[in-house]
C-alpha cells in the first residue's frame, strides 16, 4: 500500500494511481489509451506491460509518460517534460526532457518519488488512494516512510534542455551530474544509470569507450572509492590485455543494442568528478525493446488466418495457363516485385507475359485473409477489373482492395486474367 | 585486400553469371572486426556483431555460418528456406551465452525461385542497420530500411535523414539477430533480369560515405581494385571509424537458348577463397 498525493491541475497530465504502479501520461484525452492503461494499473501490471501499451505506435508517436514502481528494485521511466525525484537507496532525479526515447532509473529500493510536470512548491496537495487524476505534481510513498503531510518537494536544480544538440546534451549531462552530486554529498550513492543512457555526455566526454574494455574497467577502478559503483561495470575484460580503447571511440560508438533492463542497471560512478565509466552512450535507454514488444503482440494476435486454420483451399487459374495455389499471397505482374515488412507472409511472385507487355510490372495481389480471398490493385497503371459471378465488372482504383468469391475473374488488361477457384 | 570471384550458374530457363567481390576491414579505430560475411552463390550476406567481450564477433560469425550450413548445398533456394535459416541463426545466436548479450545485424540477398521451373528472383532480407543497395547501371537505390532508433525518428518526421547521420543515437538498432525468441526480418522480392548489382555493407561504410560517393565508386573503371576493395578503401580514407564490410554482387541474367545444353551444378570459373567471413 502506498501513500500518494497530487497537486490538481485541470490542464496537467493524467495520473493513474494503482496499488503497486503509478502511470502518468501527457495525453489526458485519449480515452482508449487511458482505459487500457487503467486496466493494467489496476491489475498491478509490471512496468514493461505499461510500456508496451504506451509505445504501441512506435517511438515517435509515443506520448510523454511517467511509469513509477515503488519498493524493492523500484523503477522510474520518464519520457517528455516531467521530472521525477526519487528517494530510497539513492536520492536522484531524472527527467525525460532531451531523450528521444525515454529515461529510466532503477534503484535497489525506491521509497518515495515526486513527479513534477510543473514545479509547484507549497501548492495544495490532495491525497489519493487510487484512481485517475489530472495533476501537475504527483507524489507517492511506501507507507510509513514519510507521512503524507510531510511530503516536501525537492525541486531539482536542473534546467530542462530542449534540444538534442551536442551542446545542449553536454549541458544537460553536466547539470544533472551536479544535481546528483549535490544530493548525495557523502558520495555514497553512485549516481545510478538513470540518465547515463543518453543524457550522459557521450559527445562531450573523453575516455568513454563504447563497450567494456580495459580502459573502461580501469576508469571504474579509479572511481572505486565510490561505494558500489563498480559491480555491474567491472566485469573482467576478455579482450586482449593490450587492447586500449581509443580516446575517440566515444565519438563513434559501435553498433549497439540495449534492452531496457540492460540499459537501466548499469551504475555510473560519476561522482566527485571521477572519470565516467563504461561507454556511457551505449547505456542508452533504447527503443530496442520495442521490436520484442511488437513481436509479442503479434504472437498474441496469432498468425494470419490462412496459416492458422485450414480453411477452404483456394487457387487461381491463369489465362496464360496453369494454376497457382493461394497458400501464399500472390503478387502478379509483368516483372513483379514485393516487400514483406515485419513478419508478413512470404509473397509468391507470378510473372504473366502478355502480347503487348501492357500490364504493370507489379500489378495486383491476391491473398487469403481471414478465410476470404482479397484482391488488391498494386497501383497499376491501367487498373484491375474484378468481376464477381453474376455481377457487373468493378474497377479497382489504384491501391484499392476488395474481397472476392470463387468464380471471380480478375482482369489485369492485355488479355491477362485470373479466375479464383476453390477446392 | 579483399577477394573476387566469378561464377556462371545455369538455372533453366536462364543462366546467371555472378561477379562477386568482398572486402572487410577492422577500420582505423576499432581493435576487433566484429563484421562477418558470406558470399557464396546463391546467398550473400553481411552481419555486424554487437555485444561486449567477444560476443559480437561470435554472433556475426555464427550467423554467417548457420546460413551457409543451412542453405549452402540446397540449390536453388526457396524463399521459405532462407527465412527458416534466418530463424535458425537467431536461435543459435541466442544460445551463445545465456548471461551475456550477443547479437548481430543481418543484411543479404539470395537468388531464389518458388518452383523448379519458375524464373528466379532476388530475395533481400534485413534485420538491423546493415544495408542493401541496388545499382542498375543508372541509379543507386537503398533497398533495405534500417531498423534503427534514428530511422524511426526519420519515419516519424522528427528528424531529417541528414540529421539522422549525425544523431547521437545513430548506432542504436531496434532489431537484431539473437535478441528475441522471434526475429522479424524485412523481406523484399524483386525480379532477376539483365544486369543487376547488389551492394551489401555494414554501417562502417555508410557512416563514412554518402550515397553519391558510393555510386561514384561503383562505376569507376580502369583501376585494379574490385568494387568492394574500392569502397572499403574509401571508407578507411574517410576515417574508418568502424569495422567496414562490403559485398558486391554483380549479376547478369540471360535467357538460355532453348537448344543449348545446361548444367544444373554451378560452374566454378574462378575462385579465391569464398569463405564465411572471419574477422581478422
Amino acid at each position: 500500500m502506498m501513500h500518494a498525493g497530487y497537486v490538481p491541475d485541470a490542464s496537467g497530465w493524467m495520473f493513474l494511481a494503482g496499488d503497486t504502479i503509478t502511470v502518468g501520461v501527457a495525453v489526458p484525452d485519449d480515452s482508449t489509451l487511458l482505459a487500457e492503461l487503467w486496466v493494467l494499473v489496476s491489475a498491478g501490471a509490471d512496468a514493461s506491460a505499461v510500456l508496451d501499451a504506451l509505445t504501441r505506435g512506435g517511438i515517435s508517436s509515443t506520448p510523454g509518460f511517467v511509469i513509477a514502481v515503488l519498493g524493492t528494485r523500484g523503477k522510474v521511466l520518464v519520457r517528455g517534460a516531467a521530472t521525477v525525484t526519487v528517494d530510497g537507496s539513492e536520492h536522484a532525479s531524472v527527467t525525460g526532457t532531451g531523450f528521444s526515447s525515454w529515461a529510466e532509473l532503477v534503484v535497489d529500493r525506491l521509497d518515495r518519488f515526486v513527479c513534477e510536470i510543473v514545479a509547484s512548491p507549497g501548492s495544495l496537495r490532495l491525497p489519493i488512494i487510487g484512481g485517475a487524476v489530472r495533476a501537475r505534481v504527483f507524489t507517492a510513498d511506501v507507507a510509513g516512510v514519510t507521512a503524507f503531510s510531510g511530503v516536501e518537494v525537492a525541486v531539482p536544480d536542473e534546467v530542462p534542455v530542449e534540444a538534442l544538440g551536442e551542446e545542449a546534451r553536454k549541458a544537460a549531462a553536466d547539470v544533472s551530474t551536479g544535481a546528483i552530486a549535490n544530493k548525495a554529498p557523502t558520495g555514497k550513492g553512485p549516481a545510478h544509470a538513470a540518465r547515463a543512457p543518453r543524457a550522459g555526455a557521450p559527445e562531450s566526454r573523453p575516455a568513454a569507450p563504447s563497450r567494456p574494455s580495459e580502459a573502461t574497467v580501469a576508469a571504474v577502478e579509479e572511481a572505486d572509492d565510490v561505494d558500489g559503483a563498480v559491480d555491474a561495470a567491472a566485469e573482467p575484460p576478455e579482450l586482449e590485455p593490450s587492447v586500449k580503447a581509443s580516446p575517440y571511440d566515444h565519438l563513434f560508438g559501435d553498433t549497439s543494442y540495449r534492452t531496457v533492463e540492460d540499459a537501466a542497471v548499469r551504475p555510473v560512478a560519476d561522482v566527485d568528478g571521477a572519470t565516467p565509466p563504461t561507454g556511457i552512450e551505449d547505456r542508452t535507454v533504447v527503443a530496442s525493446d520495442l521490436a520484442q514488444l511488437r513481436a509479442k503482440r503479434r504472437a498474441g494476435r496469432g498468425r494470419p488466418a490462412a496459416e492458422a486454420a485450414p480453411g477452404p483451399a483456394f487457387f487461381v487459374e491463369l489465362s496464360t495457363g496453369g494454376q497457382e495455389p493461394l497458400d501464399q499471397p500472390l503478387v502478379i505482374g509483368r516483372a513483379p516485385s514485393a516487400a514483406a515488412l515485419g513478419g508478413d507472409r512470404i509473397p509468391r511472385l507470378i510473372t504473366m507475359t502478355t502480347p503487348n507487355q501492357d500490364i504493370s510490372r507489379t500489378h495486383a495481389q491476391i491473398a487469403v485473409e481471414g478465410g476470404t480471398v482479397v484482391v488488391t490493385d498494386l497501383h497499376s497503371r491501367n487498373g484491375t477489373i474484378v468481376t464477381l459471378p453474376g455481377r457487373a465488372p468493378q474497377k479497382l482504383r489504384e491501391g484499392e482492395t476488395t474481397p472476392v468469391i470463387p468464380g471471380t475473374v480478375i482482369d489485369l488488361g492485355d488479355g491477362a486474367t485470373l479466375t479464383v477457384r476453390e477446392g | 585486400m579483399g577477394q573476387a570471384l566469378a561464377y556462371s550458374w545455369s538455372l533453366p530457363p536462364v543462366t546467371v553469371r555472378f561477379r562477386i567481390s568482398v572486402a572487410s576491414d577492422r577500420g582505423l579505430v576499432r581493435q576487433v572486426n566484429e563484421d562477418s560475411f558470406l558470399a557464396i552463390p546463391p546467398i550473400f550476406v553481411v552481419a555486424d556483431g554487437m555485444g561486449g567481450h567477444a560476443f559480437g564477433d561470435r554472433a556475426s560469425q555464427l550467423t554467417a555460418r548457420v546460413l551457409h550450413n543451412e542453405l549452402g548445398t540446397e540449390l536453388p533456394l526457396r524463399p521459405a528456406a532462407v527465412l527458416s535459416a534466418v530463424h535458425e541463426a537467431n536461435a543459435r545466436v541466442q544460445q551463445i551465452d545465456e548471461n551475456e548479450f550477443a547479437g548481430t545485424t543481418l543484411a543479404g540477398v539470395a537468388l531464389v525461385r518458388d518452383t523448379d521451373d519458375a524464373r528466379p528472383h532476388w530475395m533481400a532480407f534485413n534485420v538491423g542497420d546493415s544495408r542493401i543497395y541496388l545499382w542498375n547501371d543508372r541509379q543507386l537505390t537503398q533497398l533495405s530500411v534500417d531498423h534503427s532508433a534514428v530511422q524511426e525518428l526519420v519515419d516519424g518526421g522528427v528528424i531529417t535523414a541528414l540529421e539522422a547521420s549525425q544523431h547521437p543515437d545513430r548506432n542504436i538498432v531496434t532489431r537484431a539477430i539473437g535478441v528475441g525468441d522471434d526475429v522479424d526480418p524485412d523481406l523484399w522480392f524483386l525480379p532477376a533480369g539483365g544486369s543487376q548489382t547488389f551492394m551489401i555493407c555494414s554501417d562502417g561504410l555508410t557512416k563514412e560515405l554518402d550515397d553519391e560517393a558510393i555510386r561514384a565508386l561503383l562505376v569507376v573503371e580502369g583501376d585494379d581494385l574490385s568494387p568492394a576493395d574500392r569502397l572499403v578503401a574509401a571508407a578507411l580514407a574517410a576515417g574508418g571509424i568502424d569495422n567496414v564490410t562490403v559485398v558486391v554482387v554483380e549479376s547478369e541474367l540471360v535467357d538460355d537458348d532453348p537448344a543449348a545444353g545446361v548444367d544444373a551444378i554451378p560452374e566454378r570459373l574462378e575462385e579465391t577463397l569464398p569463405r564465411v567471413g572471419e574477422p581478422r
